[in-house]
């Protein structure tokens, strides 16, 4: 209840901001979005301790890892493009996401090659 | 009074030891080793149960019958079932823990991303589910594979016994045609089926990946190949089934003839002793029919043996692959859910095949066993 009395009161602000000072406003909602970014990980870490803790039990850590790394990747971008967008900046905006993107896929290549190895190895033992 | 004592021991070890059992007993042993049934210890699987006392009872006049077996394929049912669940729990847990994960993954998608980076996203999760799949998988075609080189060692042993067995019987047509189906089948067996249709299961299962990954785009080439195994799979083994019913018993027809002119010939044309030749011809046919059946009832058994634990662990996890896939459903996890239900079906295609090949060869020893030849 408490963060949504803070986004409402950010959004007044913002709004109060954009009337006067135009350049601070951008300032503001970017300080603004961090925010509630680390806000609404930190309300997040129980759910993920508990999804760390099933995938420690069933043996898959690694991949684990793997998806917490993406997700936190997708988030980034994710706000990065949104924020650029606000801005009015769409080209850059795009150039956040396919960043983003390419660094996802560069983490999924590892696993990849696991899984090619893999196909590779059972079609050879056949 | 020393020449009655004398004929009466005489007449005493002769009920002894010409009695009909102790007869009995003597001609199955002697039919046993001119069968050379003593091979059998070699080619029988090593871990068959009660293979000594089987062995045994084999050379015995009343033969094998099916309570000798039914209890331990009842206990290996259940102790493969218990070993494929729990053997597999923790790799479907972890699948399961995936599945969980990756909805929460969907849901912050849905939430926060845009549909270039949720792609993303989404590949490195069907990836992850994918491999762990694929290590459930790659274990079931190796187990599949080593029961079917175990069941096609075990019946290249038993051709030379049950072309002895049948040649004896004096059914000489009828082993030249049944060797050569069964080799036509074994050889089917050797060169179809390991060398070509276990590696089109596996590429199979490699483009339901890849159908996964790419967002059901190479699913239909996935389909095309399984459509493709199930006509190959059919055609062969009905082609293979209909030839060994057919011919054995056309040919057990013809040998039977022959004997029975032969027996006729003996009992009425040959003067004194020509009856008795025929007589003593019908105790050998039924003495041989006895060890025919249990050398059958053996082969089935051992063919059960082989394959029974390869095709309960394989109809569990298709039964769990489509449990996933429903669970996935559930989370609207569709790509997932896809490529489980798919991984399902490979398994299932696979179960066919070793139960084709299960109830052929059952079929062919069933023949064997059944085909009346010289009664």
């Amino acid at each position: 209840m408490q963060t949504f009395g803070v986004l409402l009161l950010s959004v007044v602000l913002l709004l109060i901001l954009k009337e006067f000072k135009v350049r601070h406003s951008v300032l503001f909602s970017a300080a603004a979005v961090l925010f509630f970014l680390f806000l609404s990980l930190s309300e997040m870490r129980e759910v993920l301790s508990f999804l760390r803790e099933i995938s420690e039990e069933s043996g898959f850590s690694s991949y684990f890892g793997l998806l917490l790394r993406a997700l936190g990747i997708a988030l980034c971008t994710g706000f990065l493009a949104e924020f650029c967008r606000d801005l009015g900046e769409g080209t850059l905006s795009r150039a956040a996401e396919l960043c983003g993107k390419g660094a996802i896929l560069s983490l999924t290549f590892p696993l990849l090659k696991d899984f090619l190895e893999l196909i590779r190895a059972c079609l050879q033992a056949m | 009074m020393k020449q009655y004592v004398c004929v009466l021991l005489l007449v005493f070890f002769f009920f002894v030891f010409c009695s009909p059992s102790v007869f009995a007993e003597s001609l199955m042993e002697d039919l046993f080793s001119a069968s050379s049934l003593e091979g059998m210890e070699d080619v029988l699987p090593s871990d068959l149960p009660l293979r000594t006392q089987l062995l045994e009872k084999l050379k015995s006049e009343e033969g094998l019958s099916s309570t000798d077996f039914f209890s331990q394929l009842i206990s290996a049912f259940f102790a493969s079932l218990a070993t494929a669940l729990f053997g597999d729990a923790s790799l479907f847990a972890a699948m399961l823990a995936l599945l969980l994960i990756s909805s929460f993954f969907s849901a912050m998608r849905q939430a926060y991303f845009r549909d270039s980076v949720g792609d993303a996203v989404d590949f490195l999760s069907v990836l992850a589910l994918s491999a762990t799949a694929f290590s459930a998988m790659y274990q079931v075609f190796l187990t599949v594979r080593e029961a079917l080189y175990l069941v096609s060692a075990f019946l290249w042993g038993m051709l030379p016994i049950t072309g002895a067995v049948y040649t004896l019987s004096g059914g000489v047509v009828t082993a030249g045609v049944q060797s050569s189906v069964m080799l036509t089948a074994l050889s089917v067996l050797d060169a179809v089926c390991l060398s070509y249709l276990l590696p089109l299961f596996c590429a199979s299962f490699a483009l339901s990946a890849a159908g996964a990954l790419s967002g059901g785009r190479v699913l239909p080439l996935a389909k095309f190949f399984r459509r493709t195994l199930v006509l190959c799979i059919g055609g062969t083994f009905t082609v293979l089934l209909g030839i060994l019913s057919i011919q054995t018993l056309l040919s057990a027809s013809a040998d039977s003839m022959s004997l029975r002119t032969a027996r006729f010939a003996a009992a009425n044309f040959v003067p004194v002793v020509g009856g008795m030749f025929s007589e003593s011809a019908k105790t050998v046919f039924s003495a041989l029919s006895v060890l025919r059946s249990s050398v059958g009832a053996l082969g089935i058994f051992s063919v059960l043996w082989l394959l029974l634990v390869p095709l309960v662990g394989l109809l569990v996890r298709k039964m769990l692959f489509s449990f996933l896939s429903a669970v996935a459903s559930c989370f609207s996890l569709e790509k997932e859910s896809v490529f489980l239900s798919e991984c399902g079906e490979t398994l299932g295609l696979l179960s066919s095949l070793v139960l084709l090949v299960g109830i052929f060869f059952i079929l062919g020893f069933g023949v064997f066993a059944g085909v009346k030849i010289g009664g």
